[in-house]
């Protein structure tokens, strides 16, 4: 039955009977070959139809920016060359040999880190704790699940509030009990682990729904199979609910390192200008200052094909990983 | 029935033929400062357009200064330039890189009283208004940085609240009594702090400038044509090594980064007994400081010394002339002795006009308030801020080097021979 969405090669050859009038008049039409012949085309035609809208779109805002991108790269365009000189990969050196570069890659990878593995840990521990039929439990879920639906700009500046020292209250009570006032957005040490800790605090939630998800499709039959052979809570999570979890973790893993490299929102709002001496600068926020800020826009292209390709090494990693997803289930 | 709609049809043809006959004016403006002043803003481009039934000018909020020059450029390239916009003085050079504004020798030539309107500015608030010897905008929202002081902490140390330090020696010897100390090592209360953040060199200008004096040992950090940087000049090298001792040697300042917006509200709440921060901070302390507080200089070295900050008019090329010839007469309008007085009271700026503060309006209000008159005093030791092309990413530089000095990671001369390395780099294609 799937034949029907194969792509026929021929279809530029057909596609002449695909003008306004003759579609018409065919799809009027009840019997004979015609018919046959042109249904097929439409066949054919019918999923680009689809998703077509979809393609004009991305085209028009994805594919063809990032071409224009890597073309871009190529030519020294700033404030002082409005008219763009081509240079060949002149700025991937000069770009490559900014110490600024690498130490934007290492926040950029140490961010990712940062936030990947606790939001994991903790999306899959809350998504355990509120998948029991406990009174209340939607009201637990939704505390939990509120600050991945706050917009990022919101709650930055709460954060930023939060964590003033002299009157926010983080520092406050880390005072009373002794542990002096830490400097969270001020001190070059500590900002990237608060940005880490605050984009964490916003995911966790989000990622406890899929994690749900993936709870709920377990059939309650393993674990009466496995209570009646004696297995203890511990095993039970070792041996069921944990193998059984793996595909919604890797999915929900590679989800977590595509968004980390994504994330800037917060770090324009909580560290003006990246932060303490460039300690919470990521790739992004780096290509947004290139651009916005020095309005030299070659370089930023070439930082911009350098996010391009850690994305697509990411969605490759992704892609991987749901085709092996798909074979653990049919297994 | 019909004749009613004919009626109306001529009604709203005599109403659009009108419309055709006025100039219609795009005004981008920014707003930096705490307050609600784009109502203001508002509310004086409309009392312009009822006094002026053939000019209407439509305000356009746009953010912060960065926010509304990306706005402005973006229009730019998109064919539909704003008329007139309030940029930073600074931003000069940008605006000349992409040939965006016209030079406003012209208009002022053409007014009968043009060389006294702009002989009437204060010439260290012109001064980031001139490049190859013409006049490119007009200043409207200006500020320096001064010292504010807390009264009540100078006389719980025994010091005399009517005289606030003057030079750098008595500026550290007055942070340390002030400064304040748990039994633990730790410090409830900075003797002195002084913003330094985000890539902000403004206060540090001020060091810079307090080096040296006009006239004889004259401080400079940039050449005119803004194409050449002086970083490692001993006047940089000596503020450098001040403003770390402050935190490093005297501890009497927190080390690093020090955040502009909380420095006031430290201030408010004790935690700092002295701070630089912008004139524009003066009606929001005043109005919420519960202790006696008063405004001075800044201390200086060999003299006082400031930099200059804020926005000005600029008037765009690309549009019809009657545009630009309306907007001089808007600019001209904005920034009469009344409205530069109106506008100075409601938003703390400084007045940029001398004869604003002989309007009836600026003198009643100093004379109840004499603290805002201590910055228009130290205009009299005033430079321009730095500007050179490329700004943006040159102070960065600076910024982020003498960071690094200050954290400990490189010696004060390394750190500004980087800086004026990279600087260099940096304006290499701007030199011809």
């Amino acid at each position: 039955m799937a034949f029907h969405l194969r792509l026929v090669p021929q279809l530029p050859h057909r596609g002449l009977f695909l003008t306004g009038p003759h579609r018409i008049c065919l799809r009027t039409c009840s019997c004979g070959v015609k018919l046959c012949f042109v249904s097929k085309v439409r066949k054919t035609l019918r999923p680009y139809i689809f998703i077509l809208p979809t393609l004009l779109f991305l085209g028009l805002f994805t594919y063809w920016p990032v071409f224009k991108s890597v073309y871009y790269s190529f030519f020294r365009w700033n404030l002082f060359t409005p008219q763009r000189i081509f240079v060949g990969v002149d700025l991937y050196r000069e770009v490559l040999q900014d110490p600024l570069t690498w130490k934007v890659l290492k926040n950029t990878f140490q961010l990712g880190l940062e936030t990947l593995v606790p939001s994991v840990v903790v999306g899959m521990a809350l998504a355990l704790l509120l998948n029991r039929p406990i009174r209340g439990i939607s009201l637990f879920r939704l505390s939990v699940y509120y600050p991945s639906v706050l917009p990022t700009v919101a709650l930055g500046a709460i954060w930023v509030f939060l964590l003033i020292p002299g009157y926010g209250l983080a520092p406050y009570y880390l005072e009373k009990l002794g542990l002096g006032q830490p400097r969270f957005l001020e001190d070059p040490r500590l900002a990237l682990h608060t940005i880490a800790f605050v984009t964490v605090w916003k995911q966790a939630g989000y990622f406890m729904i899929f994690f749900l998800a993936g709870l709920q499709n377990i059939p309650a039959y393993l674990y009466e199979a496995a209570i009646i052979e004696g297995a203890g809570p511990f095993q039970r999570f070792r041996y069921i609910t944990f193998p059984l979890l793996k595909p919604i973790s890797l999915f929900v893993i590679v989800m977590a390192l595509i968004g980390s490299v994504q994330w800037v929102d917060q770090i324009f709002i909580m560290t003006q200008d990246a932060g303490p001496f460039n300690s919470t600068n990521i790739l992004l926020f780096h290509i947004y200052q290139t651009a916005f800020q020095y309005w030299d826009l070659g370089r930023a292209s070439v930082l911009t094909v350098i996010q391009v390709l850690i994305l697509i090494s990411g969605t490759l990693l992704a892609f991987r990983v749901f085709e092996r997803g798909i074979y653990y289930e049919q297994t | 029935m019909r004749k009613y709609l004919l009626l109306g049809i001529l009604i709203i043809g005599i109403g659009l033929g009108l419309v055709a006959e006025t100039v219609r004016l795009t005004f981008y403006y920014p707003v930096s400062v705490a307050g609600p002043l784009a109502k203001v803003i508002d509310r004086m481009v409309a009392e312009f357009n009822a006094s002026h039934p053939d000019i209407e000018v439509t305000p356009v909020f746009a953010g912060g200064y960065n926010d509304t020059l990306l706005k402005v450029q973006a229009a730019i390239l998109g064919g539909t330039p704003p008329d007139v916009a309030i940029l930073l003085s600074t931003d000069l050079f940008t605006l000349k890189a992409i040939d965006a504004i016209v030079p406003l020798n012209g208009f002022i030539s053409a007014d009968e009283d043009g060389q006294e309107y702009v002989r009437d500015f204060f010439p260290a608030l012109m001064a980031n208004s001139l490049l190859e010897g013409k006049i490119w905008s007009i200043p409207f929202q200006r500020s320096t940085p001064i010292l504010y002081y807390n009264k009540d902490l100078f006389q719980e140390v025994g010091l005399d609240p009517e005289r606030p330090p003057t030079t750098w020696d008595e500026l550290v010897e007055y942070g340390l009594k002030l400064v304040k100390r748990a039994p633990d090592g730790s410090v409830t209360r900075w003797g002195l702090e002084v913003p330094f953040s985000g890539g902000f060199i403004w206060n540090f200008e001020a060091f810079i400038y307090q080096t040296g004096c006009p006239g004889c040992n004259e401080v400079k950090i940039v050449s005119d044509d803004g194409t050449e940087v002086y970083f490692t000049s001993q006047h940089v090298l000596t503020a450098l090594r001040f403003f770390r001792d402050l935190s490093v040697y005297y501890k009497i300042m927190p080390n690093g980064y020090i955040n502009w917006g909380t420095v006031p509200s430290d201030f408010l709440a004790g935690r700092a007994a002295m701070i630089y921060h912008s004139t524009g901070s003066l009606t929001h302390i005043r109005n919420n400081a519960s202790f006696d507080f008063g405004v001075a200089f800044m201390p200086g070295l060999s003299c006082y010394g400031t930099p200059t900050g804020g926005g000005n008019f600029y008037i765009f090329k690309n549009i019809p002339k009657g545009h630009q010839k309306a907007a001089w007469i808007f600019v001209r309008w904005m920034t009469s002795p009344e409205k530069v007085a109106e506008w100075s009271i409601k938003s703390g700026y400084i007045a940029v006009r001398r004869s604003a503060y002989e309007t009836e309006l600026m003198r009643e209000f100093t004379a109840a308030h004499p603290e805002y008159l201590v910055a228009r005093d130290q205009l009299a030791y005033a430079h321009k801020e730095f500007a050179s092309y490329n700004r943006a990413k040159v102070t960065k530089i600076l910024f982020d080097q003498l960071a690094r000095a200050i954290l400990g990671e490189t010696t004060p001369e390394e750190a500004l021979e980087e800086a004026q390395r990279q600087a260099s780099t940096e304006l290499a294609p701007f030199r011809k």
